[in-house]
């Protein structure tokens, strides 16, 4: 069996190389040595995934790459949540975000782009997929306290659902502990500032960089 | 009578035209279509689709919500489906027969968010639109001989949640065009409130307001290979009022298609021809018509680029496999542009983009007056696509060679040296000529004492005048009443 560094190595190389299935096995070798997932997490995956970020951002990958590192991140801490749960572990995050399309919509595939590009950037990011009810994601908030309730609407139709969202949080009583950030296509600054959502995002890039911004 | 050389079947092309699949291609894609509806099918949480898929033959799974469709019922589809589909107008003599087979009309885009304001001096406002600018962007629609329809191209922002912003918009159309129109993308639930409308204009005849809807719309699949409810919906109660129906995938190869534009081409066809076959079970015989506003997502940008060449491509793909199919080709991205302002780049996007789908015989292609990939709207840019449009129309002339046409005798009389201009054929036939309205083809000194403006401050004088001049309205005064009062009533319910 290899020793510590080299596994750390693997890890951080299976992201580098987009590869899914080196995720995981680097993963699961490192759980069978007895390596702390967290450790795992925070000196393999995401020392990588802060390069790829680092890439990015100078333009020399691009989209593609960069969701296919996020995807064998998620791969390799899909194996070592389990461990992690048990040992009641948690790695460092920027910020909690929880994030979904609207109500009505199903349109996700900007949506995943924004969860791809925040897990990248170190933030955790509860994805709750399309279509998601109003009620849904107040009781998400309520449950997890995020910093951030995001959602993205394609259409003017549901759009109106992100006032909704707004008025729903207040009524919780939880409206104050949160920001919220709306995005997609024909969301505005003008929309956000209509509803009185805290953030708009014109893209993914845009969801990051205000993001880190919010929870500074 | 002795006649000589009498020319036996000949193959020929009349005007200038474009293949580029032939019928191997359309084949191969229309098996491996087949091959994914049947083994990975559609999804759709409708579950009166689903039943509809079902009770058809189709393979349902009611808890994943997926139909897998088999091939005959792809086959018994495009049968019943309609090679000519009416889209009737308020102007009876302005009725558009989208008729299968390559014969090209043009729309203006549906549906943007913003509003172009322009300035003089370039510093244009984009705002959000509203019914006003709407208003304003049916007359210019109306007026423009390159618009065979006059979609409305802006949603009423200023009733969201105010109001029913979605009759606001209706109303406005049926007030400022005579020509026919597709409204995008209406709310299921609202079709007897459209038919309503229809039967206002009628004079309360139910029969023509059941017979010539005048609200002829249209519905989009989520790619990849999804259908949202509201989306399902339409094409159901569309099919059973027998109203146009246009169903337009808007993929995206590299996003929710795959990166190569034949495998996003075969995604986005999947999408259409499920919807086809759902209008054909829903009511054998509907006026159902494929549409397409299918491109790449560019990746190095991380968006969805209008004015980008495949679209060109994928457009003109998407007009051959609809005659491929006989059904017609409702609606075919072109004449698009990423520019956010009228200028070189728009130009030059909107003109490639116009033309290929144009050349390869689209139904219907619809991009008048859209900036910024479809999020704002400018009337400038609808005159200028208007300039652009004709001079494709042109184009699509080609040349016809025949004896007459090549003039021999006309040759022969003006002989060496001399001119044609005083020719009486001259005069019978110049009219003939491109004649574009905003585009200056003066001489410099011309040019310069008429103000030396550019097209875009040309076009903007255009707007100008016709909002002064021309009056779209085809309705009488008491049936404009009429409208404004049941959509009155249906804000104060909505705001119940």
């Amino acid at each position: 069996m290899a020793g510590k560094d080299e596994i750390i190595e693997k890890a951080k190389n299976s992201i580098l190389d987009y590869d899914e299935k080196m995720a995981e096995i680097a993963a699961q070798e490192a759980l069978k040595e007895g390596i702390s997932p967290v450790e795992v997490i925070e000196k393999g995956f995401t020392a990588a995934m802060e390069f790829i970020g680092e890439q990015f951002e100078k333009g020399e990958i691009f989209l593609p790459h960069v969701l296919a590192a996020s995807e064998a991140m998620n791969a390799g801490i899909a194996v070592l949540k389990p461990e992690m749960d048990k040992l009641s572990e948690e790695s460092k995050s920027l910020g909690k975000v929880v994030i979904g399309t609207i109500e009505g919509d199903i349109h996700s595939i900007g949506k995943d782009i924004v969860v791809s590009m925040l897990g990248i950037a170190g933030f955790k990011v509860i994805d709750l997929g399309k279509d998601v009810a109003i009620s849904r994601f107040v009781e998400s908030a309520q449950k997890s306290k995020p910093d951030i309730v995001a959602s993205s609407a394609l259409m003017t139709t549901t759009m109106v659902c992100q006032v909704q969202l707004e008025e729903q949080l207040k009524e919780a009583g939880i409206r104050d502990q949160v920001k919220t950030m709306v995005g997609g296509a024909p969301c505005t600054q003008t929309w956000a500032d209509q509803i009185g959502a805290d953030i708009y995002a014109e893209n993914a890039s845009d969801a990051v960089a205000k993001l880190k911004k919010a929870v500074a | 009578m002795l006649r000589a050389n009498i020319p036996a079947g000949q193959e020929h092309i009349e005007g200038l035209g474009l293949e580029m699949l032939n019928k191997p291609d359309l084949k191969l894609i229309n098996e491996i279509t087949v091959d994914v509806l049947e083994n990975v099918g559609i999804e759709t949480k409708d579950s009166e689709a689903l039943q509809l898929y079902a009770d058809a033959g189709c393979e349902v799974d009611f808890e994943k919500c997926v139909a897998k469709i088999p091939e005959y019922l792809v086959e018994d589809a495009l049968r019943s489906a309609p090679g000519r589909v009416k889209l009737t107008a308020i102007d009876k003599k302005k009725d558009l027969v989208l008729r299968s087979g390559p014969y090209v009309n043009w729309a203006p885009f549906g549906v943007g968010i913003q509003f172009l304001e322009f300035d003089a001096n370039g510093k244009h406002k984009v705002r959000a639109s509203t019914e006003a600018d709407l208003k304003k962007s049916m007359a210019i629609c109306d007026w423009c001989d390159g618009f065979n329809v006059a979609d409305p191209t802006i949603a009423a922002r200023d009733w969201t949640e105010k109001g029913r912003a979605d009759l606001h918009e209706v109303q406005t159309a049926l007030c400022n065009t005579t020509k026919p129109f597709t409204f995008g993308e209406p709310d299921s639930d609202s079709f007897d409130d459209y038919f309503e409308m229809a039967k206002i204009v009628y004079g309360g005849d139910e029969e023509l307001a059941r017979k010539r809807p005048l609200i002829n719309v249209c519905n989009c699949p989520t790619s990849p290979l999804q259908i949202c409810e509201n989306s399902t919906q339409i094409t159901i109660k569309a099919a059973r009022r027998m109203i146009p129906d246009v169903i337009i995938s808007m993929s995206m190869a590299g996003g929710t298609g795959p990166i190569t534009l034949e495998g996003t081409l075969l995604t986005q066809n999947a999408e259409v021809l499920a919807g086809v076959i759902l209008a054909q079970i829903a009511n054998k015989g509907a006026p159902v018509t494929y549409g397409s506003a299918t491109t790449i997502m560019d990746l190095r940008r991380g968006i969805a680029s209008g004015g980008a060449p495949e679209m060109a491509l994928l457009s003109a793909a998407v007009a051959q496999l609809s005659q491929f199919y006989g059904i017609p080709c409702g609606d075919a991205a072109g004449c698009w542009t990423d520019s956010k302002v009228p200028d070189a780049q728009a130009g030059f996007e909107k003109g490639m983009t116009g033309m290929i789908p144009a050349l390869a015989g689209a139904n219907l292609i619809f991009g008048g007056g859209l900036l910024e990939m479809g999020q704002t709207i400018s009337l400038e840019q609808l005159v200028i696509d208007n300039d652009v449009i004709c001079m494709i129309n042109s184009l699509l002339k080609g040349m016809h060679v025949t004896e007459s046409r090549l003039s021999l005798d006309e040759i022969e009389e003006v002989g060496i040296g001399g001119h044609f201009i005083a020719r009486a054929s001259t005069r019978k036939s110049m009219h003939e000529q491109s004649n574009p309205l905003v585009f200056d083809r003066n001489m410099r000194g011309s040019w310069e004492r008429n103000g030396s403006k550019d097209a875009a401050l040309a076009a903007h004088e255009k707007v100008e005048w016709i909002l002064e001049n021309h009056n779209p309205c085809g309705l009488d005064r008491d049936v404009v009443k009429e409208l404004e009062a049941f959509v009155a009533r249906q804000d104060k319910e909505f705001l119940k």
